[in-house]
């Protein structure tokens, strides 16, 4: 793949990056880590039984999960319900989009980084299986990254949902653990928003913004869109521009 | 970054308590992790605290490390990027104020050094961008990881990477700006 090309400014900064100090452990520090991590070798681990299921947190990991969770749970007043059967997140059910860690064998398709959130309270469900529950409006968009209260959430950046993400957008994220981080990886992401619509089949996502010009595909409900762009005042976009999808019926599903 | 002479013998070794091989891969990555830890934090002296909570967390990690195909040494700097991040909030639930100057481990300000000051500008720039505008800068151009190790390290694909390294620059660019022309001023150049 041919290097990108950089401009005057960036190729300054990048030599200056190439020219900066680079700092070393002194000899006295080497040798002191070196003899603290040995002797770590001489601990007895908390847990040695096996992992339930792929996504299971490394007995290392579960502390800290444990601990950013009760952040979550004490400054946040959380919700902790039991009432989610074990087989209703099936990790193998979402495509895989990127390697979490090299130990990490979920199929996942988010990260979630959990922080602390000083105002409104997500709902966090606590299962059978080490799977938490955030749902709530998305505050922030950077790039594949939302926030919901919060909580940072990196989506798989090849996620169609992320065309048509906006912020205030309510989703429901459901996470599991990836091992030897506190990195928790959601197992499924949807939408709850009433405008936005995901095909459970192929990912696709479709949003209504609004206007006439996007027309919704035949496997998403229309939500009011024929009602304002197909009856007989304001129809700035007759029936049939477009790829005309979802246009075939007049079932609009309008409440 | 190369990985060691037989790598995966040493890590599966390491995994079942060799000493020999756990201390052969800190010798081979203690030094990398190192130099990407002290631009992500204040001190050298922090550094060196989160590289010893890095490697400790390895040798615990090491039993059940599994070879997905990405470098081991991503793996660490993920370990590592999870150190600082979690140092960083640390932080910020102690309050402790945060030093315009980065206190540095230097007790004779006058002996600073011009790479000691060109350091420390950096670190200053690097904290204010994002985690993960900090964590490509450093790999990719500190110590010239290859795109794909990067993404590793970070999660995220190859192109993203490669896309983000524009606005990671333009972003250090924008916070360096101010001391380039402080010292163009300085050295009396023209701006």
């Amino acid at each position: 793949m041919n290097e990108p090309e950089f401009s005057p400014q960036e190729q300054e900064v990048i030599d200056r990056l190439a020219n900066a100090p680079q700092p070393s452990l002194n000899p006295a520090a080497f040798e002191l880590i070196r003899a603290r991590m040995l002797d770590g070798l001489d601990t007895p681990p908390l847990d040695v039984s096996p992992p339930l299921r792929p996504s299971r947190p490394s007995p290392m990991s579960i502390p800290l999960v444990a601990a950013l969770a009760a952040v979550v749970i004490v400054a946040l007043g959380v919700v902790m319900l039991l009432n989610r059967p074990q087989d209703t997140i099936t990790p193998t059910t979402v495509p895989m989009a990127t390697t979490i860690s090299p130990t990490a064998s979920l199929q996942a398709e988010v990260i979630v980084t959990v922080e602390a959130s000083p105002t409104q309270p997500p709902v966090v469900t606590a299962t059978l299986e080490p799977v938490i529950v955030v749902e709530g409006p998305v505050e922030s968009i950077d790039g594949n990254v939302i926030t919901i209260y919060g909580i940072t959430i990196a989506l798989n950046p090849d996620d169609p949902l992320l065309s048509v993400l906006v912020v205030g957008d309510v989703l429901r994220v459901e996470a599991d653990y990836a091992e030897d981080t506190t990195l928790i990886i959601a197992v499924t992401v949807e939408p709850v928003t009433n405008d936005v619509n995901v095909n459970p089949d192929t990912g696709e996502a479709w949003r209504d913004d609004g206007g006439c010009n996007n027309p919704p595909p035949d496997w998403a409900p229309a939500n009011g869109w024929r009602r304002r762009c197909q009856s007989g005042s304001g129809n700035a976009n007759p029936p049939g521009n477009g790829n005309g999808n979802g246009m075939g019926s007049n079932d609009d599903d309008d409440d | 970054m190369e990985p060691l002479p037989d790598e995966r013998q040493l890590i599966a070794r390491a995994g079942r308590g060799d000493k020999a091989a756990v201390s052969t891969l800190y010798e081979g990555y203690a030094q990398a992790i190192f130099r990407y830890i002290s631009y992500r934090v204040e001190s050298d002296m922090v550094a060196e605290d989160l590289t010893a909570e890095v490697f400790l967390r390895m040798v615990q990690g090491l039993p059940r490390y599994q070879d997905s195909g990405a470098p081991f040494g991503a793996w660490l700097y993920r370990i590592a990027a999870t150190q600082v991040a979690d140092h960083h909030r640390g932080r910020r639930r102690a309050a402790e104020p945060l030093s315009d100057d980065h206190p540095s481990d230097d007790t004779d300000p006058l002996g600073k050094t011009a790479k000691q000051q060109e350091q420390a500008e950096l670190r200053r720039a690097l904290a204010g961008l994002p985690e993960d505008y900090q964590t490509l800068l450093i790999l990719r151009f500190m110590q010239g990881l290859p795109h794909i190790e990067v993404a590793a390290a970070l999660g995220k694909s190859d192109a993203a990477i490669r896309v983000m390294q524009h606005r990671a620059l333009k972003a250090l660019a924008k916070a360096l700006g101010t001391d380039t022309k402080a010292r163009s001023y300085l050295r009396g150049d023209e701006i």
